[in-house]
């Protein structure tokens, strides 16, 4: 069984918001909510400054808190490690955005219930990459199975020796090139 | 963070239910005869349980658009400390409930009261045990939220056990108090121990603002809104002072005069204040618990 991660190259990426619009479209989302939210750290004195933009969203953790503490069974971990949300399942409880460390979770106000990243996996399940893959214009993210050690991803992580973003906070599928 | 004022109420009216069910047994046992107050102290505890569902049911806008989805709660994860929460205040509730028809038709004769007579020692037992169970467990629920270092510490869930019972018993005393003022006056045990209470609330309050402070940054953001930023005014002033210091010094004096003399009439007034202030001080520290809590910096910076 595949185990679906995604890497993001952060030197990569120009901050355009074409993955957040990609995703919009693809989850049929009103503009004011996103499963990607964007971070801006400028470091370092003029004129020797450096300016990164940190793409975040759901990092489909192995250890989920966001499943762990779901009080009807509505997140779960798919046994290609996506992690998802049963609408049906879901009251909207909201313990799911306080557990999620990365603020990764989204109040779907049309339904009342949580929504958030799903890898596209109605895409992936057709063998496509999730939309804000094809979408990004600077290839910054990669997608695919961390389980195949001969992978894209696995080769990329191995050789820009990409971490996680927040270290081990959770064991995470997420994977980051700062 | 996103929980925001409906869950505070929640967790303040689910403890303050918990607090009051328990003072009724206490007084039930330690006073025969305070039938009334026993039974205010019910009524009280039931209505604070049933509002608090309400406001927390109201907030989760899934179930609002699909009430079937409710029905999961109870075959969810064994891991959520909600579910836990759910199977705990079904049982308190069932168990509020038959006291307090036992409460109100005890008088009369009949089956049904007397079938609970029979079974009042084991359901006031459960009953008990279920109360203590949901104080701590609205500490519990946020306890376990790893983002958020003010909630995430163990000291959280003992703390609000010990102010839902404070506060739970000032608002048995206060109510009753308006009804029947003879019957919520004199009762200088639980007096004694409400004093205990607001003394051991006020240690644990500063064992975990103590200890959360010297924790990470998100931790200390917290701590020092609370103490010395934007929540100072609430924190001191309604919570330490008001909610905590004030309440323990005029039952401290009380119980030191009535040491002296046993026959003291107490004064109904400065009933009213304490057990008043007691309840604003338990609503404002999960008004403060949930408002100034700030999530981990998981991005390092």
């Amino acid at each position: 069984m595949a185990r679906y991660g995604m890497l993001l190259d952060t030197g990569k990426c120009v901050g355009c918001y074409a993955c957040r619009v990609a995703c919009q479209m693809q989850n049929e989302l009103p503009p004011g909510e996103s499963y990607i939210k964007f971070y801006e750290n400028e470091t370092g004195v003029f004129p020797n400054v450096n300016h990164e933009i940190v793409p975040v969203q759901c990092q489909h953790c192995e250890d989920a808190p966001c499943v762990s503490v779901c009080p009807t069974t509505a997140s779960y971990i798919r046994e290609d490690g996506i992690v998802m949300v049963d609408h049906f399942k879901c009251i909207g409880c909201k313990y799911c955005m306080e557990a999620c460390p990365y603020d990764a979770r989204e109040i779907h106000h049309a339904t009342g219930t949580i929504d958030k990243c799903v890898f596209c996996q109605s895409l992936v399940e057709q063998g496509e990459d999730p939309a804000c893959v094809t979408t990004c214009i600077a290839d910054a993210r990669v997608f695919g199975d961390l389980d195949d050690p001969n992978s894209h991803i696995n080769q990329v992580i191995a050789e820009q020796n990409a971490q996680h973003i927040a270290g081990d906070l959770t064991k995470s599928n997420f994977y980051y090139v700062r | 963070m996103v929980w925001g004022i409906m869950i505070t109420w929640y967790l303040f009216l689910a403890g303050l239910s918990a607090g009051a069910f328990i003072s009724s047994v206490y007084v039930d046992n330690k006073y025969p005869g305070r039938d009334k107050f026993v039974l205010i102290s019910r009524i009280v505890a039931l209505l604070a349980l049933a509002v608090g569902l309400i406001l927390l049911i109201a907030d989760a806008e899934g179930a609002l658009h699909n009430p079937l989805s409710l029905f999961f709660l109870l075959h969810g994860t064994r891991t959520s400390v909600m579910s836990w929460g759910v199977i705990l205040l079904i049982i308190a509730g069932i168990v509020q409930f038959i006291m307090l028809v036992y409460s109100l038709f005890k008088s009369k004769q009949n089956k049904l009261i007397d079938i609970i007579a029979k079974i009042k020692k084991p359901l006031e037992i459960v009953g008990v045990i279920s109360c203590l169970g949901v104080g701590a467990y609205t500490g519990l629920l946020i306890g376990v939220v790893k983002t958020a270092p003010l909630w995430n510490n163990a000291i959280l869930p003992t703390l609000f056990l010990v102010s839902a019972l404070s506060s739970g018993i000032a608002a048995s005393q206060f109510f009753s108090a308006i009804f029947v003022s003879n019957e919520a006056k004199g009762l200088w045990s639980l007096k004694k121990d409400h004093l205990v209470l607001l003394i051991v609330e006020m240690l644990l309050l500063f064992f975990m603002l103590f200890i959360v402070n010297s924790g990470n940054a998100a931790g200390v953001e917290s701590v020092q809104s609370l103490v010395s930023g934007k929540y100072t005014i609430l924190f001191w002033g309604i919570l330490v002072i008001g909610g905590l210091l004030v309440p323990a010094i005029i039952e401290a004096i009380e119980i030191r005069h009535v040491n002296h003399d046993p026959h003291l009439n107490p004064n109904l007034i400065l009933l009213f204040v304490v057990e008043g202030l007691v309840i604003l001080g338990g609503f404002m520290l999960r008004y403060l618990v949930i408002e100034a809590a700030v999530p981990l910096n998981f991005l390092g910076f």
